[in-house]
């Protein structure tokens, strides 16, 4: 048996980047996949390569409770149930907090942060209702740990992940749904389009102790790992995958080098 | 299998989440260096990962010593040619109030579960920093984030724990060596016996975990290993909990608050 043989799992913002490939590993691993996302164009696509007796498409914009709802009846109906939840839909909106539009600050709330209380809801009430243990990963983001210049929003919405995955399972622990987040550090997705500067690529790449910035692959493995029964016993957790970027601090000081 | 062909060490594997460890390493596919004080009960352990059909070797050491460490990596590295990973989780508990600790209390409990992380990380790590990979995890636990009264010096080992991972990670992260720390919640094993044996205390400790249980020592090993394997290629200088939602719990002991969540029967099927 594969590590998800019939276990079932929807993926926001699946269409792209970390989502993405969390979604075609999961099939990979025997399992089978809801992609949702605003993107139906990449989405469809995703779904395609993965192959349509494993993945399913649905438009999903996570700030609606109704498609939020749809996205768990499309899993339920075409694969008869969810064991897993990944909340990696976002929508940047970055800028100086000085400057920032109240419509910059919303989207970036609603999107990352409601989009995730009403995924998660809406699936954990599926699973809580229907007596079937889960696990939910979110992507909060060493952004979420620490501030981050332009950052503002994001940052604030990410930390506010952390804290809604533990109190997801602080409340459903006793339904046997596991809750955690993840932080990925930098990444290279669609959404961090600037590490396609070589430039910009190598001097993150040198501030990460590991010397590199991650791959999708790298964050897919930790998500995976906490929706594995490798993990039954981890609830309310964080994991950063950084390479070690956040406890960096100190090497930035005049004087000092990695080695 | 997550770490096939790799030789791994594991000190305090003669007992508990050391000897799960040990046994799941060996399942996922690696040779184990049991590293113990207790010999007898380590050569149980050796027993077990050679029946998972992987080598082991027995090395009886303190981990308090240095000259004992380096016969660690040394023993370790002529027995399989090389070092891939190492997993400190030896421990020695001198429980105490504060205003009665001793002196060799302290210094026992930093000796072993501080110091000795230091000095077999140090010495299996510069086998794992001349070929350029490996990786190095920390058993601290929940107590390292939160004071754990009338532990004595447990607690202050157990944070030391936790910066000395991130520390190593960040130095030595850049040369292929990564670092990484577990936090157990309360896990029933030799160490705990004494607690878990009187049945009143061992529903409490499960009451008060979010997840209604305590944890087992193969569900610590599982995170170790992950940490070993290289599914974790960009783990590095992290803290993984694994203690079912425990060290998150603080503010549902207040009194007039639950769980909120209704407890689920789970069929034995
Ligand atoms: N890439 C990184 O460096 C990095 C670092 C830390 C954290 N993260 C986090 O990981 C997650 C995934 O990031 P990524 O790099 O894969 O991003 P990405 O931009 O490649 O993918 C995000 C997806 O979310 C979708 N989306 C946007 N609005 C949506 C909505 N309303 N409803 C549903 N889907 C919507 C987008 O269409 C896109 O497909 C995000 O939560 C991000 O904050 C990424
Ligand atoms: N059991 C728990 O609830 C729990 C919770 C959190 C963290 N942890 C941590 O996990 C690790 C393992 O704990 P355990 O419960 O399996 O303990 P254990 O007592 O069952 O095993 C500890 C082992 O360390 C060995 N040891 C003691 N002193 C030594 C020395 N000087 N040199 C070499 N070996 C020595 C002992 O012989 C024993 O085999 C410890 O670091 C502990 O702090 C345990």
């Amino acid at each position: 048996m594969a590590r998800f043989t019939d276990k079932v799992c929807i993926v926001t913002g699946g269409a792209s980047g970390i989502g993405a490939k969390t979604a075609e590993m999961f099939v990979e691993q025997g399992g089978k996949v809801v992609v949702g996302d605003v993107n139906d164009t990449l989405g469809t696509e995703v779904c395609e390569r993965i192959g349509a007796d494993n993945a399913a498409y649905v438009h999903l914009d996570v700030t609606n409770p109704d498609a939020c709802q749809a996205a768990v009846e499309l899993a339920v109906e075409k694969f008869g149930g969810i064991d897993c939840v990944l909340n990696s839909a976002v929508k940047m909106a970055p800028g100086l907090l000085k400057d920032l539009p109240l419509e910059n600050w919303n989207l970036m709330v609603n999107v990352g942060l409601t989009g995730t209380f009403l995924m998660s809801q809406a699936a954990g009430r599926w699973m809580i209702d229907n007596g079937r243990p889960g696990s939910i990963v979110t992507l909060s983001s060493i952004g979420g740990r620490q501030p981050y210049g332009m950052s503002g929003a994001y940052s604030t919405v990410k930390a506010a992940l952390i804290m809604l995955a533990r109190h997801l399972a602080i409340e459903w622990a006793g339904n046997g749904i596991r809750v955690n987040a993840v932080c990925p550090g930098h990444t290279e997705t669609p959404l961090t389009a600037y590490l396609q500067d070589p430039e910009i690529k190598k001097g993150r790449s040198e501030v990460t102790p590991l010397q590199r910035v991650g791959q999708p692959v790298d964050i897919a493995n930790g998500i995976l790992f906490l929706f594995s029964d490798e993990a039954d016993y981890i609830t309310a957790a964080a994991l950063d995958i950084d390479g070690g970027l956040s406890m960096t601090v100190m090497n930035h000081l005049p004087g000092r080098k990695w080695s | 299998m997550m770490l096939e062909g790799k030789k791994i060490i594991v000190t305090g594997a003669a007992s508990g989440i050391g000897r799960a460890t040990a046994v799941l390493a060996a399942r996922e596919g690696a040779d184990v260096a049991v590293a113990d004080i207790d010999r007898a009960r380590a050569e149980e352990t050796a027993g077990l990962v050679q029946a998972e059909g992987r080598e082991a070797i027995v090395i009886e050491m303190d981990t308090s010593k240095a000259a004992d460490a380096q016969r660690m990596a040394d023993e370790a590295t002529a027995a399989f040619g090389t070092i891939d990973g190492i997993v400190c989780g030896a421990i020695k508990l001198q429980p105490a109030k504060l205003e009665e600790l001793t002196e060799e209390g302290w210094d026992r409990v930093i000796d072993v579960g501080l110091k000795g992380y230091f000095l077999c990380a140090q010495a299996a790590g510069r086998v794992m920093l001349e070929k350029g990979s490996g990786s190095i995890v920390f058993l601290s636990s929940v107590g390292g984030v939160q004071a754990y009264n009338g532990a004595g010096a447990y607690s202050v080992a157990k944070a030391g724990n936790v910066m000395l991972g991130n520390l190593f990670g960040v130095e030595w992260g850049g040369r292929g060596v990564r670092a990484n720390t577990v936090l157990p919640g309360q896990v029933p094993t030799p160490m705990t016996a004494a607690m878990f044996d009187d049945p009143e205390i061992a529903a409490g400790r499960a009451a008060v975990v979010p997840m209604g249980r305590v944890g087992k020592p193969e569900e610590i090993a599982e995170a170790c290993v992950f940490l070993l394997s290289d599914r974790a290629s960009y783990v590095n200088a992290a803290t993984l909990k694994v203690d079912g939602g425990q060290a998150e719990s603080k503010m549902m002991h207040t009194p007039g608050r639950n769980w909120g969540g209704k407890k689920m029967e789970y069929s034995a099927a």
